[in-house]
Parts: structure tokens; C-alpha cells; sequence
């Protein structure tokens, strides 16, 4: 069959000086592809089978099965919260440490070196996720959109729940940081560039967001803008540790420490209590604090206070 | 046909986009060793494109109280009519050219870099893809009726009405080639291929062409599944043949032999104006049910007929064209 003049076919066509490559090799030896493309796409398809598979599980595993269905589904319990946020990161864990066996690297190379696990840098981010959900609280209290009304735990409670939420936010923090920002990142970013690379992973982040039941409009856009402050930390700390501890903590004390609605989702067993009053704008409604514009303020003094905390070295690396 | 970085070399020159030296700083968040990074590129053509659109439907064709009109009863489920097409194809069209046109004067390359060169319109390429797209859908429907799942029923349209819509359709259903490859295959096939890979590029795309179908009353994740070999279909005729005018003529002709000639849902989309007063009868894997024979399996079998002819009639070339 006849083709187009040169001209118009040179742009998406590449001269071969002699045999011309079968499609099995134009596949496999395309530089760009194998650096980046195949990479992400067999990642996320192997994250997909993963997750099919863990929903299947937990529908056919008779007494798992029958225990996540007893749990209620209006309020946040920390045994499933625990058990499901578990499977998710080990999904997203599996098939990263599948890839890094395909590509013959190192699993450092991808955002949570295991050398670093838990140390400086996840430290420093406990309490700065901590802070920032303080400085929200604050601040929606400032303008009299909240009422502190006490504490709601008593006696042993306390310490039960804030362990259990505690290790439930911190798989929070690692399957949501890994799946967005840990693989997917490193080879979206290399295709695309970093920044790119982090708008559009953000805006998904933000955009499944929107499947949590009680999620609105403005808290799936925070969720998107939490996600560019996370790659921000990446791209000044060099790991995603600072962003787990930061995201885990953030998550922690929005639900259990003040006990407001997380993505529209009241804890069982929160520390504290009380109430909200005013203009959704202010208090979030009934999606909860990260529903209040406010927390943009607290978003843009978070960024500004991680690029104090951890100057550019190499600008040129991007 | 393969993006530039195929041969495993750096970037050709053609593929740069020029910019001064230095990539450091805040300079280097945009600009890589290969001039702005295809990212920004792709997020910067998706920006202009959302803001045409915003500018041109939302605050503009919205307060036509015509167009108006024209939006409301496509959005009310009632089969389509060509007039909504011409409207909703043409202005999608000329947005996603004009943005595509805007993104190669800054990136300084011609149009026709892009997949559509213009003096290739409605060429040789175009009319094999044509006839392609006609024997293709002709297979499909063929296979299903002979397995006892589809009836042509008699003809519905006659004299000037067959002769009016016979060519309304052709023009809408051109305008629907042109568009949907144009937006999903053209300048965001080759940026994000010149970042990921072509392939890579390729799947992701389709993905997103086979999902945005889901927003059709009517399309099921069978469909959208379709919808997907369609879209890595339409890249494999663009690797082979160098630009997208084979797949435009198969798009414009598959989705016209759907929708006019057999009468059937396309995408779950029913038109007004059809040949035949078809019926589909039997099991929903075998007719597609409301999504149209792109539900049924007989599309999946066909597609593999099609990508298997495909490869041996458009053979890579020797040197070039045709990688």
C-alpha cells in the first residue's frame, strides 16, 4: 500500500540506515519508553492486578470477610482503617519491588531508602504535619469557626486509640505517598519532567479523592495541593520520609488528636471535641477542616517553611 | 513511524525546542538539556485548550440561545441529529487545531509535525482508511447476524431525506475523525511519546480516550474497552503510515457505517436520521446491548482480523517512512 510523500511521515518516522526493526524491537528499544513508559505502565497495571486481587480476597475470605462487613461505614473505626490502608500499601509495595527486581535497581531509588526508614527525616515530618493541623485549627477558631468543648476519650481509650489510629495513618501515609509519589513519580518525572510529572499525579491524587464518601469539590482540591507540598518535600529532602511522617500526622490529628471530620468521617474513639459554626468557606461543612479555605494559607506557609527548612542544593536537578 | 527518539540517539534537532542556554534554577524547572521539558509542553497545550474551550462553549456558544438549544437536546438522551454534530465537531475541531497551531509556533515546527499534515488532506491515505473502515464495521455486523444477533429491518430513509442525511452524516462523522484523532493522537501523542515512548504514550491515551467514552449515555466498560484497541489501532496505522490520515478515513467511516448505514448505537449513542429500521436481538456479548457493536465480541475478534492485516499490508519501511 502506498504511503505519504517523506515529507509529511518524516516527523513521526525515524530513517533506519538498514534493516527496518519489528515491532517486538521497536517496542523494547525505544530509549524513552524503557527509561520511563514501560516502567510506569507495567507498575500501575501490576498495582491494578494487585488491588482485584485484594478486593476479591477480602470478599471470598469468609471470616475477614464477614468482619469488614460488620464494621460501620459512617464513622472511621481504627481495626479496617488499620487492616485496609495495610493491604493498599503492600500493593503498591509489591509491585515496586517487583519492577526494582525487573530493572536490577535499587529500591532506595524510589522514595523510601531503607537505610533512612524511620529516622531524621520521618522525625522532622511528625511534628510538622502536627503543626500544620494545628495552625488550620487555629486559624478557623481565630475567625470563631470553632468551639473546643473538651476531652472526649477517658482512661485507657486515650492511649488505645491514639496507638491504633497512629499506626493506621502512618500506612495512610506510606500507601498514599508510595502510590503517588514514590514509583510513579520517579518515572513519570523522568519522561515528563518533575514538576509535570507532579501536577498531573496531584490532580489524580486529588481527583480519587472525590470517591471518599463525604469528599467535596474543595477537599479533593486540597488533597491535590497536599500532594505538590509532599513532592516539594521529595524534591528538597531527596526521600519521601519527611512526606509520611508529615501526611500520617497531618491525618492523625485531624481525626483522632482533635477529632474532627476527615474527609467527611468522624473517628470512634477521637481525643478531643467540639464544634463548628459559621460559613462552609470557613469550617469546611461536612467535609470537615480540609474543607476550609483556609487551608491554603496553612498549604503556602508549609511550603514556605520546608524551603527554608531545606535550601536547593543543586538547582540544575530538576 | 516512531517519535524521534526511536533511533536511541538524543533528540534531533527537529524535536528540540529551542531556547538560550542554561537550565538552572527556576529556568531549570521548565527548560531540560532538550529545551522545555514535554510535560510543560503537554500541560500547557492541555491549558490553552481548556481555556479556548472555556472561553468559546462555556461563555460563548452557552449564550447563543440556538446553540443553546441544540445543547439541551443532546443532553436530554434524545437520539443526536447532525445539526448538534456539525455544531459540537466543527467548534471542537477548530479549538483543538487552533491550540495545537498555537503549540507549534511556540514550539517552531510546522503543523503537519503533528500527525495532520495538510497537504496529505483527504489523500490516498485518508481513502484506504476509508474503505478500511467500511469493510471493518460491514465484518462486524456481518459476524453478528450471522450468529443470529442482528436484523437490517427495512429501509427507514427515501428520496431527498436518504440523500440529506447520507451526507449530513458523512460531513459529522469526517468532523468526528478529524476531531478525536486530531485532540487524542496528534500533539499529545507526539509530546508525551517524545517523554514516555511512543507505545507507552499510546496506551496511556487510549486509556484516556476509552474512559472519556464512559461520559456517553449508554457506554459500558466493554465499550470503553474498545474504544481502547480503537485508540492503539489509530496509533499503530500512525507508526506504520507516518501520520493520522488512514485513521482519520477509518474513524469517519467505521463510526458512519455504525451509526447511518447499519443504524446501530455507536458508543451508546443513538442518531437521528439512520438507513435501516435495524434490530438487534440475542445475548448482549454477542449485539453489545446499548452500547452498539462495539459491545459485542464480534468487535474485539475483528480488531484482531484488522491489526493482523493491518501489520502485513502497511509493512515497516527499509529506510524511513514506515518504521
Amino acid at each position: 500500500m502506498a504511503s505519504e510523500s517523506s515529507s509529511t511521515v518524516s516527523h513521526f518516522s525515524v530513517s533506519t540506515p538498514a534493516k527496518s526493526p519489528s515491532l517486538l524491537e521497536m517496542i523494547c528499544k525505544d530509549p524513552n519508553a524503557i527509561r520511563s513508559g514501560w516502567p510506569f505502565l507495567i507498575y500501575f497495571v501490576l498495582v491494578l492486578i494487585f488491588r482485584q486481587i485484594t478486593i476479591y480476597a477480602f470478599g471470598h475470605l469468609g471470616p475477614i470477610t464477614a468482619w469488614l462487613r460488620s464494621q460501620p461505614t459512617t464513622v472511621i473505626t481504627a481495626g479496617p482503617l488499620i487492616f485496609t490502608e495495610c493491604a493498599s500499601f503492600l500493593q503498591v509495595l509489591l509491585a515496586a519491588l517487583l519492577m526494582v527486581k525487573i530493572e536490577k535497581r535499587p529500591f532506595g531509588e524510589y522514595g523510601l531508602p531503607v537505610e533512612q526508614a524511620f529516622g531524621k527525616r520521618f522525625w522532622q515530618g511528625v511534628p510538622f504535619g502536627f503543626g500544620m493541623m494545628s495552625l488550620l485549627m487555629a486559624l478557623i477558631g481565630v475567625f470563631h469557626g470553632y468551639t473546643f468543648e473538651g476531652i472526649s476519650a477517658r482512661g485507657t481509650d486515650i492511649f488505645k486509640y491514639a496507638i491504633l489510629y497512629g499506626i493506621g495513618f502512618l500506612f495512610v501515609g506510606f500507601f498514599e505517598e508510595y502510590a503517588f509519589r514514590g514509583f510513579a513519580q520517579a518515572k513519570l518525572g523522568a519522561g515528563l519532567g518533575f514538576w509535570p510529572s507532579a501536577l498531573v499525579l496531584s490532580f489524580f491524587f486529588g481527583f480519587i479523592h472525590l470517591g471518599n464518601s463525604g469528599e467535596a469539590n474543595i477537599g479533593a482540591f486540597m488533597a491535590g495541593s497536599f500532594g505538590l507540598l509532599a513532592l516539594f518535600t521529595l524534591k528538597r529532602t531527596g526521600s519521601l520520609w519527611f512526606a509520611v511522617g508529615m501526611h500520617a500526622a497531618f491525618d492523625w490529628t485531624e481525626t483522632y488528636f482533635y477529632g474532627v471530620p476527615d474527609s467527611g468521617l468522624l473517628a470512634q474513639g477521637h481525643l478531643l471535641g467540639g464544634s463548628f459554626h459559621g460559613p462552609d468557606w470557613l469550617t469546611g461543612g461536612t467535609v470537615g477542616p480540609e474543607g476550609s479555605y483556609l487551608v491554603f494559607v496553612v498549604l503556602v506557609a508549609s511550603a514556605v517553611a520546608i524551603h527554608f527548612m531545606f535550601p536547593a542544593k543543586e538547582p540544575a536537578q530538576v | 513511524m516512531t517519535e524521534p527518539e526511536a533511533t536511541g540517539a538524543a533528540l534531533p534537532a527537529s524535536q528540540d525546542v529551542p531556547t538560550s542556554t542554561g537550565s538552572g534554577g527556576i529556568r531549570g524547572i521548565f527548560v531540560g538539556p532538550r529545551g522545555i521539558r514535554p510535560g510543560w509542553r503537554l500541560l500547557i497545550f492541555v491549558a490553552i485548550l481548556a481555556a479556548l474551550q472555556f472561553i468559546v462553549v462555556q461563555n460563548g456558544m452557552r449564550r447563543i440561545p440556538a446553540a443553546r438549544e441544540l445543547i439541551r437536546q443532546a443532553q436530554s438522551g434524545a437520539p443526536m441529529g447532525p445539526d448538534f454534530q456539525f455544531l459540537f465537531e466543527t467548534t471542537a475541531l477548530t479549538l483543538t487545531s487552533l491550540a495545537i497551531w498555537i503549540m507549534s509556533r511556540i514550539e517552531r515546527r510546522p503543523f503537519g509535525t503533528y500527525g495532520v499534515p495538510l497537504q496529505s488532506a483527504f489523500g490516498k491515505l485518508f481513502w484506504q482508511g476509508v474503505i478500511w473502515g467500511l469493510a471493518f464495521e460491514t465484518l462486524e455486523i456481518f459476524g453478528i447476524y450471522a450468529l443470529g444477533g442482528y436484523s437490517f429491518g427495512s429501509i427507514a430513509l427515501a428520496g431527498p431525506t436518504l440523500l440529506k442525511y447520507a451526507i449530513a452524516w458523512a460531513i459529522g462523522f469526517v468532523l468526528v475523525g478529524l476531531f478525536e484523532e486530531s485532540l487524542f493522537r496528534s500533539y499529545a501523542q507526539y509530546t508525551l511519546a517524545s517523554g514516555i515512548g511512543f507505545w507507552p504514550a499510546a496506551f496511556l491515551i487510549s486509556g484516556l480516550f476509552g474512559a472519556t467514552h464512559l461520559l456517553n449515555q449508554g457506554e459500558g466498560w466493554v465499550g470503553a474497552l474498545s474504544v481502547f484497541c480503537f485508540g492503539i489501532f489509530g496509533c499503530f496505522t500512525l507508526r506504520r503510515t507516518g501520520n493520522l490520515w488512514f485513521v482519520i478515513g477509518f474513524h469517519a467511516a467505521t463510526d458512519y457505517a455504525e451509526s447511518f448505514i447499519y443504524s446501530t448505537p455507536d458508543s451508546g449513542l443513538l442518531v437521528r436520521g439512520h438507513l435501516l429500521n435495524s434490530t438487534f436481538h440475542g445475548p448482549t456479548w454477542l449485539t453489545g446491548g446499548t452500547i452498539g457493536p462495539e459491545g459485542s465480541v464480534m468487535d474485539f475478534v475483528v480488531f484482531a482480523l484488522a491489526f493482523a492485516l493491518f501489520a502485513r499490508v502497511y509493512r515497516p519501511k527499509e529506510n524511513g517512512a514506515r518504521a
